[in-house]
């Protein structure tokens, strides 16, 4: 078939060109009335309200802990194992056998557990493949930092409270 | 007194500018720089006339010349691109001493002119019909230029721009077959 | 020389210079606010009350900046442009009337920084020399696009002032002179007894040519193809940062100033009153008392203040257009400029001159 060529005579009124453009002119008068009398915006003023994201969105990670504020995670490394982009690194500890009171159920404990928020990809794989519920995406998305070196989050940045989903 | 020594001393400022763009021009290796220097010139040029109240000529030369035919001239320098040819560039000893003593004798002659009258004041230095007061009573330089140049000097005025138009028609044939 | 008179130049020269660069700012915030108001968006308001103090800190921020010259740019010619942008309508601004006369004891103070003779033709003189900022900055940044944009910013500005010219010319015809205090007086008088006798009643389509070459003399947007941000990036001051940047800019704004206010002289009455002022003036010397030298300095301060809010009109309506239309393709242009608004010029001319004649 290929192009259709379609021939398009212009109009006398539309070849004068000035009617046009009262018109144009017309519609962003009433666009400015509207800005300027009636503060209409679709602006989102950022800092102070936030975008409504879904509930699947997936931000950055945290360490559910129990009600002792013990992390959750047994340094089992399926995480790390399953992370394609490979940003967690795992250290595992042998938990004080004279003070844990978990018995076999938390017997490891990551010594560190560091995950580089610049190589991954927030694909949520980390979070379907632990068998504790330990490591979860939240919904923070506001990531920003002022060196590499600070984009490298430790167990102590990590760990949190569980509190819904984000 | 006072202010013509500060007039005097203001064209004296502007005419050794418009000498520096001059020699500006003529030694610059770049072709754009020689047009910015004849472009000064101009300007320059235009400074004096207003600064002794000929405000028509000065608009007409920032017009015409440094607003319509040294755009013209810049403009096709660009659009070319022309870069310094090291060909033309070297000098040719008696063309250049040859070409210096006309422009010398030339400016000598002018210089002689223009001291012989430098001293005398300035309405005495225009004679003629046309003396400042009549001008300003008559309405102003532009009115008196313009009944001038269409009652007096039709005729010559309407034969220069033919002479204009038959170069501007000359120049195209000329162009048209060089293309061709 | 007088010292009254030397005081009386430099009050006005710095008056005139200080309203005309105090007016940029506050026109950047607005085509900025104004712009964001007509998209839906909120723009700059956080530095300051409405964000007003935006403009200084951007100037605080071009301050700042690096000053950096490109390497292989000509160094002379790449710093001389700036300066030349901002000077030629600065210069221009020198012959706006901006009001009729001051009386201060014996002095009667014109309201205007140089009464040229050949008012009009000044201003054109300057509006050409314009072209020579966009010319040598293209040139001599030594970029493609650059070049390219000085290209068509001189041919646009050569073609658009042949109408600009001719439509000048038909409103000479009109008023019979170049000076444009005389101008103003003659639109002072009234049609029917009660229509102000403004330019733009007696020669509308010239009006309307001299402000659509107003457009593609400023570079404003539908003519804005010099800087073409979507094509050659910036244009002629692609290579500019810093405070030579900001000397463009400011230049055009400048050169939107004056462009607003030679409209307002040529077209729209001036520095006269406008309609209802009378009746204020004559309040105000009521009130006061005022002998006839009062009552001529307020009617010189009120001829300033409807001035100003005529500019400050066509200003708003540069900003106005410059968000409502899409730039011009550049064929577009040049067939605007050399088919349509050119023979409609010349036309124009012709039928003001032989109503002229007819008339007299």
């Amino acid at each position: 078939m290929g192009t259709v060529n379609v021939s398009r005579e212009y109009t006398l009124k539309e070849k004068i060109y000035v009617i046009a453009l009262f018109q144009g002119m017309i519609l962003t008068l009433k666009r400015f009335i509207d800005g300027f009398f009636f503060r209409k915006h679709y602006t989102i003023m950022y800092p102070e309200q936030k975008r409504n994201y879904s509930q699947n969105f997936r931000g950055m990670h945290f360490i559910s802990v129990d009600e002792n504020k013990t992390e959750n995670c047994t340094a089992c490394y399926l995480c790390q194992t399953v992370c394609p982009a490979e940003c967690i690194t795992i250290v595992a500890e042998e938990r004080n056998p004279a003070t844990n009171s978990y018995g076999v159920r938390k017997e490891k404990r990551p010594l560190s557990f560091d995950i580089e928020a610049l190589k991954c990809c927030f694909c949520g794989f980390c979070e379907e493949a632990c068998p504790m519920d330990a490591i979860k995406l939240s919904r923070n998305y506001e990531l920003s930092v002022t060196s590499r070196q600070e984009a490298v989050y430790d167990l102590k940045h990590l760990k949190r409270e569980v509190k819904g989903r984000g | 007194m006072d202010n013509l020594a500060t007039l005097n001393i203001m064209i004296t400022i502007f005419a050794v500018m418009a000498g520096i763009c001059g020699i500006v021009m003529l030694l610059a290796k770049q072709p754009l720089t020689s047009a910015l220097g004849l472009l000064g010139v101009l300007l320059f040029t235009a400074g004096i006339y207003g600064l002794i109240g000929e405000h028509f000529i000065a608009t007409i030369q920032l017009v015409v010349y440094a607003g319509a035919i040294m755009v013209l001239f810049i403009f096709s320098i660009m659009l070319f691109n022309l870069k310094s040819n090291e060909h033309d560039a070297r000098r040719k000893m008696p063309l250049l001493i040859g070409s210096l003593a006309v422009a010398g004798g030339v400016f000598g002659l002018l210089v002689a002119t223009i001291l012989k009258y430098f001293e005398t004041p300035l309405a005495l230095a225009s004679p003629g019909s046309f003396s400042r007061q009549t001008i300003s009573d008559l309405g102003g330089n532009s009115l008196v230029l313009a009944h001038s140049l269409f009652t007096q000097h039709f005729i010559s005025f309407e034969a220069i721009s033919l002479a204009l138009l038959i170069a501007l028609v000359g120049a195209v044939v000329l162009a048209k077959r060089r293309f061709e | 020389m007088d010292t009254f008179i030397l005081i009386e130049i430099v009050a006005k020269i710095v008056f005139v210079f200080a309203v005309c660069l105090g007016v940029v700012p506050l026109l950047v915030w607005f085509e900025r606010r104004g712009s964001a108001w007509i998209q839906g968006r909120v723009g700059p308001n956080r530095v300051g009350p409405f964000g007003l103090i935006q403009p200084v800190a951007d100037v605080a921020k071009f301050f700042f900046k690096e000053f950096w010259t490109p390497a292989n740019a000509n160094k002379w010619y790449y710093h001389l442009a700036p300066i030349f942008a901002l000077v030629a309508p600065m210069a221009a601004m020198t012959i706006i009337p901006f009001g009729s006369h001051l009386v201060i004891g014996d002095y009667i103070i014109n309201l205007q920084v140089a009464r040229v003779d050949s008012g009009v033709l000044f201003i054109l003189a300057f509006a050409g020399l314009e072209v020579y900022p966009i010319i040598i900055a293209g040139w001599s940044s030594n970029n493609k696009y650059s070049i390219l944009g000085a290209l068509r910013g001189a041919s646009q500005i050569i073609s658009y002032e042949i109408s600009m010219g001719l439509a000048l010319l038909s409103i000479l015809l009109v008023y019979g002179t170049f000076d444009l205090h005389k101008m103003v007086e003659w639109q002072n008088q009234r049609f029917f007894g009660f229509l102000p006798a403004w330019g733009v009643l007696v020669n509308p389509i010239g009006a309307l040519i001299f402000w659509v070459s107003t457009f593609a003399e400023t570079n404003r947007l539908p003519f804005d193809l010099p800087e073409g941000d979507s094509e050659i990036v910036a244009g002629y001051h692609l290579e500019y940062g810093a405070m030579k940047f900001a000397l463009f800019f400011m230049a055009e704004y400048v050169a939107m100033i004056m462009a607003s206010a030679l409209m307002c002289t040529l077209f729209f009455g001036g520095y006269n009153l406008l309609p209802g002022m009378h009746a204020l003036v004559d309040l105000i010397v009521s009130v006061h008392g005022f002998a006839e030298a009062g009552r001529q300095n307020a009617t010189a301060i009120l001829q300033f203040l409807s001035f100003f809010l005529k500019v400050s009109f066509f200003m708003v309506v540069m900003i106005w257009v410059r968000w409502t239309l899409p730039r011009f393709r550049f064929d577009q242009v040049v067939n605007l400029g050399w088919k349509i608004l050119f023979p409609l010029a010349l036309c124009n001319v012709v039928i003001v001159s032989i109503v002229m004649y007819s008339m007299n």
